[in-house]
């Protein structure tokens, strides 16, 4: 007997990803993030904001195109900046690989995007894998010093006591939840404005104003401030 | 500090022979800088370094360029300085050579302090020299003959192209906020011109996605670019000094276990207390200059 024949399953494209996109409109679209990323903090640095506004592009790319093409955005972002401003960024492009691994899976695999809580939760995690991959190489390559007012800080927790590591780490932590959390919710604004041919398959809840996820982000970075220098007293 | 100063990626035109030398060898040297910077810790060949990259940055004609696009060293030298005094990355015990107030201040971290200075403003210096004396075009050539892949090329290429674009674009947004009465400083006024700014910027990619798809753009075949670098034998010259020089004192430093000077090299207890105070004022500085920002409507 002979079995009738079977029709294949259409063979995928090579030029469409899984995400439904042209790899041609995936080329294009990295750049405008990492540009977006690299414009973002350096706004932040000429206008003296407490924060580094970095990681936008990234936090944009993983939940938009997936964790992997994120990654891609943070490492050129990284080496982008080490093209425009010398090496000393080149170290910190693990911790823009990890933010976008963190951000694309968290979204579209674990589905941390459904709820407002739930996103704020996942930029809580990302800002504490970030501190904790971005610490020791301030440590290690920079002797703690990162050239903005989180130095201040370190240098407050040396005065009362705590170690280098502690003391940078107890500052980034501050920064990076500002920094991370803004930057989270910034790209929620921007990935709800952008074409539904883009953002058709991902499952993320409406922007929310910033204004409020501003206050949030100032209540809880005293709150981490307080219990920091707790610490760091208590430590002594 | 204005939205509209440009970044520092600009290529500075000119004739100069570091200009002239094409992007394989200065390549070569960014990165053996950054390798030898990192496997040394004797000053005395990190600062030479930055005096070296200096030499050639005021041969290649672009020193005053080179100077503003370094004050961005101000603040990281000053509060590195400022810490290392406080709180020294190297072994205890430390020695104490003054107090202000309940603050001590350690002899132990001045040396530790300038090495890692030494190593940033070394690769700093020589890599903006490079990138301010190299055609982007040249340099993306010089990449793909490198096998390193076009689409990552390109995407690069792309990139700095848009860098100016969207700054650009994020002043005019801002201004015509501030002309509506608007705020026109702190988060408020920057973070919600991100949004118009990416979904246009997105607009226009997805025309140029189109283009590059009727092209062909992802088709196999060689690529081929429209700017040719060819390599003289100046240039394989250049290559050769740049690789034995750097292997040679790499070598040596590693040898002599990072080739540390700390113990031969000691700083008077009136020079670090003044490079504390210098430091730590100048940081505060900044930090203040920051808080006005801040602040300022």
């Amino acid at each position: 007997m002979t079995s009738a024949p079977v029709a294949s399953a259409p063979r995928k494209s090579s030029r469409i990803n899984r995400n439904n996109l042209p790899t041609t409109l995936i080329v294009t679209l990295i750049p405008v993030c990492v540009a977006l990323n690299i414009v973002g903090g350096y706004i932040a640095t000429a206008l003296r904001l407490p924060v580094y506004l970095d990681m936008i592009g990234t936090a944009i790319s993983s939940i938009v195109l997936g964790p992997w093409w994120g990654a891609l955005v943070g490492l050129l972002t990284n080496c982008g900046s080490a093209l425009i401003s010398g090496p000393t960024a080149l170290p910190f492009a693990i911790v823009n690989v990890a933010g976008a691994l963190l951000w694309g899976y968290g979204v579209r695999s674990w589905k941390m995007g459904r709820t407002i809580p739930r996103f704020f939760l996942l930029n809580v995690i990302v800002a504490v894998v970030c501190t904790v991959i971005a610490a020791p190489i301030i440590v290690f390559v920079f002797g703690g010093a990162t050239g903005n007012g989180a130095d201040a800080l370190t240098g407050t927790f040396l005065a009362v006591g705590q170690n280098l590591a502690g003391s940078v780490f107890s500052s980034n932590i501050l920064t990076s939840l500002a920094d991370k959390i803004i930057g989270g919710f910034v790209a929620l604004a921007i990935i709800e404005a952008l074409p539904r041919s883009l953002t058709a398959n991902i499952d993320i809840v409406k922007a929310t104003p910033l204004k409020g996820i501003l206050f949030a982000v100032a209540g809880i970075v005293v709150g981490v401030l307080i219990v920091v220098i707790f610490l760091a007293v208590t430590a002594k | 500090m204005s939205m509209q100063m440009a970044l520092p990626i600009a290529m500075i035109p000119g004739n100069s022979l570091i200009h002239r030398i094409t992007p394989l060898p200065k390549m070569i040297w960014v990165v053996g800088y950054i390798v030898l910077a990192f496997s040394t810790t004797n000053i005395v060949i990190l600062y030479s370094m930055a005096l070296f990259a200096f030499l050639i940055a005021v041969i290649s004609g672009v020193t005053r360029p080179l100077l503003k696009a370094c004050v961005i060293l101000v603040p990281i030298a000053s509060s590195l300085l400022a810490l290392q005094i406080i709180a020294p990355a190297v072994e205890k015990p430390w020695t104490s050579v003054g107090h202000i107030g309940a603050l001590a201040l350690y002899g132990n971290g001045v040396y530790y302090g300038f090495v890692l200075l030494g190593r940033i403003v070394a690769s700093l210096i020589m890599a903006l020299v490079v990138v301010m004396t190299t055609h982007p075009s040249d340099l993306f050539t010089t990449f793909a003959k490198l096998k390193i892949p076009y689409t990552f090329n390109f995407m690069l290429a792309m990139t700095l192209q848009l860098i100016p674009v969207f700054q650009r674009e994020v002043g005019i947004i801002m201004s015509a906020q501030k002309s509506r009465g608007m705020k026109g400083r702190g988060f408020s006024a920057v973070l919600p011109s991100f949004v118009p700014v990416f979904v246009g910027a997105i607009e226009r990619v997805q025309q140029l996605s189109i283009s590059l798809e009727s092209r062909g753009f992802g088709s196999a075949g060689i690529k081929t670019s429209y700017r040719q670098v060819k390599s003289r034998p100046s240039d394989w010259v250049v290559a050769i000094v740049g690789v034995v020089a750097i292997a040679t004192l790499a070598t040596m430093s590693i040898m002599r276990g990072t080739w540390n000077l700390s113990t031969v090299i000691l700083f008077p207890h009136a020079f670090v207390f003044w490079l504390f105070v210098v430091a730590a004022s100048v940081f505060a500085a900044v930090i203040l200059v920051t808080v006005f920002y801040m602040f300022k409507r």
